[in-house]
């Protein structure tokens, strides 16, 4: 049995090292001035560079741009998905397996093939390189999650609320605002964070229909790898990690709460 | 009582929009890998492109390579995720509170990372000049950086194998882990109680639980990689290249001939991912 | 006064190609005001952050404050990409198009002049131009082709090596290529250049210089010669092929630009790198992008220096805002910061010190001069290996030739 523990616990280290030892080395090089071969710690440690990084203009600009471009896919996402996840979670829709399948495709397809031809057709439309343009490619990536998400997270919904709201006499509209709303919102919540994550992490679906004028963090961390201050890099890769980051802790919390539509806990 | 905006139609605002932007998408790059709508000259409509992309002529020279390499690194990195994945999830089941909870928390934060971060991090680690390096040079196992394997821009890929693995197991393990999570837990104190071993309830009971579910999964990872673009760029070498590098390289050519061959080469991943997928469904249909 | 203004920007071709000055910009208050609340976009290579810094915080707030000109400076992976842009635009017929200003030289110049998409005959007529030495022949002509006014300069540059003294004593350093050579596969691995390529022209001066040192000589590449490549060009390949094994990787992957060797430099991959800062090594010291000691050297000879330069498409949207930027760039306060390696970026000045009348401008270039920070090369010595560009049409031929022949792809 101890062993058995301490076997437990060795796994896990090591599970949890692989998992961190990245992102610790990226937080040091962040800090780190002149810290090459063969040095294991730095001599030169201060916040200089990163202060410089998110002090630059195109750290703000990129990360401005991040954020609006994937709260904005999120909420097209969440529009969209709500619907479609009711019908799978709550209808009864036939082929539901079939569906879930073709909700799979845009995920599975590479990127490259559809931000190539969509590259073509956003700039013969004369909206290449908008906001909205990349929003709208980012669905590809986020709607299909969205609704696989909301679908599996509102399967523990109790539409018996809503049903007695119908029997009471209130209207589609009312019953969306006043009962689906406020009972749904810790799933919307969690759907929507995982959305914005997806968004985030984007480079393709970006870089293509957004034609070198929407520039959003991953462009920028990519961009910035090829330059030749390691400690920037690094700098710029952990900022920009923040927000997702950020996002996925809001999405546990949401996700970990008791659902307040359920019985007993779920 | 049927609930409201929750029938058959209320799906379809989303599938039309996917289907849309599926549609175009893929549908301009046919129409451009096919020589209609050129960027320069007039259109000569033919297999062209498929044709330089396929027998190496007119600079797309080693796309048989690099598709190889493509599909050895996604298999491999699947492969090694759901490894990693299996043998977490099987510990992530003990009902140590707060250590699985850190784990799970460690788990969905490296979800939550930005590939193209996460790559640099890897290249940071396991370079020829990397910490590991650096380490064993410390210890005295190695000297200079050119005696520490070549684990990061390597002709094998293993710096891109192991972020894709290290990147995708967390996924893996939290689709397991859900799918052990929702099995009757009376199951396994049966088991336990009738004398069947650690190894023995992994392999019948654990592994039948979550590979339906893992397999799904293991399909996504696979595609995905397939496809991908950040980590190859960052960890990988000039050649071979993975199909989404080369594929990006000849569309930003300069030399705006490469274009219909970066169509028609993104036509190809698209349809050898359609194939895999309607493959894959094909054979769990009859398995089951 | 403003219809003159008016028919200068309006690019109605009134080249002046053969004086190269453009008679309408002897209105250059007129251009000022024209230029006033316009936006310059200045496409130029992103790679060093020492350039985009100094364009972003010393040249932007210039231009704000003494012009009001707003400045976006449009990073570019390699100056091919701003030329295929104007290219393009020229082909769909685009104009206004979305290129003010171009950082430019070479074989990029000659192709927009080939095309004839640059404007001509501006660069001799601004205010600043007197103070550019237009009579010696490296700024009159750029890899040999006559600038004609359709350019202005804005920084001296040339290449050098880097060392490391803690790691090879100066005396043991090679100063040929053939001592290279010899150097390199005594210590196998310790070596590498940048791959030529686009993103990678200080690769291709590297293997420019070698082709020089093999051929007897650079002055023969000035002009074009078929008949000189051929010649030439086997011998440079089989250099290059028989040093390859004895190189870094044994020659199976070389770096992709000049940030990635110094990268394999800074953590002891390699024990050489590459510069073309006249400055020497001290920007990218101050960067951290190389250790503290790094020295820059010469070979004897055969160290490739040149000119680089600012052009205006003939579709550029805020013409009259290109011309005052390229003015200002020559500002002699500006020229002195932009080579000092604390606050610039460290390649040389475009102009000539001699032709500077203010005394504080004088005394900030001498100052300038003299700052130049540990590890630069003598001045001396870059002098004397100084050696020219080579026709630009040489440049495909090498960048090509070197992925056939050296390589072995495409």
């Amino acid at each position: 049995m101890a062993v058995r523990r301490v076997g437990n616990t060795a796994a896990w280290a090591v599970a949890v090292l692989l998992l961190v030892v990245p992102i610790v080395v990226l937080g040091i090089q962040a800090l780190a001035t002149g810290w090459f071969f063969p040095q294991v710690t730095p001599d030169q440690v201060g916040v200089g560079t990163l202060r410089d990084v998110v002090a630059d203009s195109a750290t703000r600009s990129a990360m401005g741009e991040g954020i609006a471009v994937s709260a904005l896919a999120a909420l097209v996402s969440l529009a969209l998905a709500v619907p479609a996840a009711r019908a799978l979670a709550l209808g009864r829709v036939r082929h539901r397996r079939a569906i879930g399948l073709v909700l799979m495709v845009p995920i599975v397809m590479p990127p490259l093939a559809i931000a190539m031809g969509l590259n073509v057709a956003l700039i013969r439309a004369g909206v290449a390189g908008t906001l909205a343009a990349v929003v709208l490619a980012h669905q590809v990536a986020t709607l299909p999650y969205a609704i696989l998400v909301l679908t599996a997270l509102l399967m523990r919904y109790d539409v018996r609320h809503e049903q007695q709201a119908q029997s009471l006499g209130a209207g589609t509209a009312r019953i969306l605002t006043h009962v689906f709303l406020p009972l749904a919102a810790p799933a919307l919540i969690v759907a929507g964070c995982i959305t914005f994550i997806v968004s985030w992490s984007q480079y393709l679906l970006t870089l293509l229909p957004g034609a070198g004028d929407v520039i959003t963090p991953p462009i920028l961390v990519l961009a910035a790898a090829s330059g030749g201050n390691p400690t920037a890099t690094a700098a710029i890769a952990l900022v920009t990690a923040i927000p997702p980051a950020f996002a996925v802790l809001l999405a546990l919390r949401f996700m970990n709460a008791p659902p307040r539509w359920a019985g007993a806990s779920g | 009582m049927r609930p409201p905006l929750a029938g058959a139609l209320a799906l379809a605002p989303a599938l039309v929009i996917l289907g849309l932007l599926v549609a175009v998408g893929i549908g301009y790059a046919v129409a451009q890998s096919l020589g209609m709508l050129p960027l320069a000259g007039d259109a000569a409509v033919g297999l062209d492109a498929y044709r330089a992309l396929v027998t190496g002529e007119g600079g797309a020279g080693g796309v048989w390579g690099s598709a190889a390499f493509t599909l050895w690194v996604s298999a491999a990195s699947t492969l090694v995720a759901l490894a990693l994945a299996l043998a977490t999830a099987g510990w992530l089941d003990r009902p140590a509170g707060r250590l699985r909870r850190g784990a799970t928390g460690v788990m969905h934060i490296n979800l939550a990372i930005p590939h193209v971060v996460w790559a640099i991090g890897v290249l940071l680690v396991l370079s020829q000049s990397g910490l590991v390096a650096r380490v064993a040079a410390a210890i005295g196992v190695i000297s200079e950086p050119a005696e520490f394997p070549l684990l990061v821009r390597d002709p094998l890929g293993i710096g891109i194998i192991l972020h894709y693995a290290t990147k995708e197991a967390p996924f893996l393990a939290l689709v397991a882990y859900a799918l052990i999570r929702a099995r009757p837990r009376d199951l396994d104190s049966t088991a336990r109680s009738l004398g069947a071993t650690g190894m023995q309830r992994f392999r019948m009971l654990t592994l039948p639980t979550v590979l339906p579910g893992l397999g799904i999964a293991s399909a996504l990872v696979i595609a995905f990689v397939f496809g991908a673009y950040e980590a190859p760029v960052v960890l990988g070498m000039d050649s071979p290249r993975m199909l989404s590098v080369v594929g990006l390289d000849m569309f930003s050519a300069s030399d705006l001939t490469l274009r219909p061959q970066a169509m028609a080469l993104g036509v190809l991943m698209a349809a050898v991912v359609m194939t895999a997928l309607l493959a894959a469904l094909a054979i769990a249909r009859r398995w089951r | 006064m403003a219809a003159v203004a008016v028919t200068m920007l309006g690019g109605c071709g009134s080249d002046g190609a053969q004086t190269g000055r453009d008679a309408s910009m002897q209105d250059w208050p007129a251009v000022v005001a024209a230029a006033k609340s316009q936006t310059v976009r200045w496409y130029m290579w992103g790679g060093s952050r020492a350039i985009n810094a100094f364009v972003d915080r010393t040249y932007a707030p210039a231009l704000k404050e003494r012009y009001g000109i707003t400045l976006k400076r449009v990073p570019v992976a390699d100056t091919i990409d701003a030329v295929n842009q104007v290219l393009s635009e020229k082909q769909a017929g685009a104009n206004p198009g979305a290129v003010d200003l171009i950082w430019i030289n070479g074989e990029n110049f000659a192709s927009l002049r080939q095309a004839d998409m640059l404007r001509t005959g501006w660069a001799r007529s601004l205010p600043n131009a007197r103070l550019v030495d237009w009579a010696d022949p490296a700024v009159g002509n750029d890899f040999g082709v006559p600038v004609e006014g359709a350019e202005s300069p804005w920084a001296a540059a040339q290449f050098q090596f880097i060392s490391d003294p803690s790691r090879t004593r100066a005396g043991d350093l090679p100063r040929t290529y053939a001592e290279l050579h010899r150097w390199a596969c005594a210590n196998p691995g310790r070596v590498t250049y940048v791959a030529p390529g686009p993103g990678g022209f200080i690769g291709t001066r590297f293997v420019k210089g070698a082709l020089y040192e093999l051929s007897g000589g650079s002055g023969q590449w000035a002009r074009f010669d078929r008949a000189t490549w051929e010649r030439h060009a086997p011998v440079l390949w089989e250099y290059l092929r028989t040093l390859a094994p004895c190189l870094w990787r044994q020659g199976a992957t070389y770096p992709r630009d000049e940030n990635q060797l110094h990268g394999l430099f800074a953590n002891r991959e390699v024990d050489l790198s590459m510069t073309l800062a006249t400055a020497g090594p001290a920007t990218l010291i101050n960067e951290g992008t190389i250790p503290r000691g790094a020295t820059a050297f010469v070979f004897d000879a055969n160290m490739i220096g040149d000119y680089s330069y600012v052009a205006i498409p003939r579709n550029a949207p805020s013409p009259a805002a290109a011309l005052v930027t390229a003015n200002l760039i020559l500002d002699p306060f500006l020229q002195a910061a932009q080579a000092r390696p604390g606050s610039g970026f460290g390649l040389g000045f475009a102009i000539d010190p001699a032709r500077v009348t203010d005394a504080a401008a004088r005394q900030a270039l001498r100052q300038s001069a003299a700052s130049r920070g540990a590890g630069a090369t003598p001045v001396a010595d870059l002098t004397r290996s100084r050696a020219p560009e080579a026709d630009p049409r040489y440049q495909d031929l090498i960048e090509q030739g070197w992925r056939k022949n050296v390589v072995g792809t495409r």
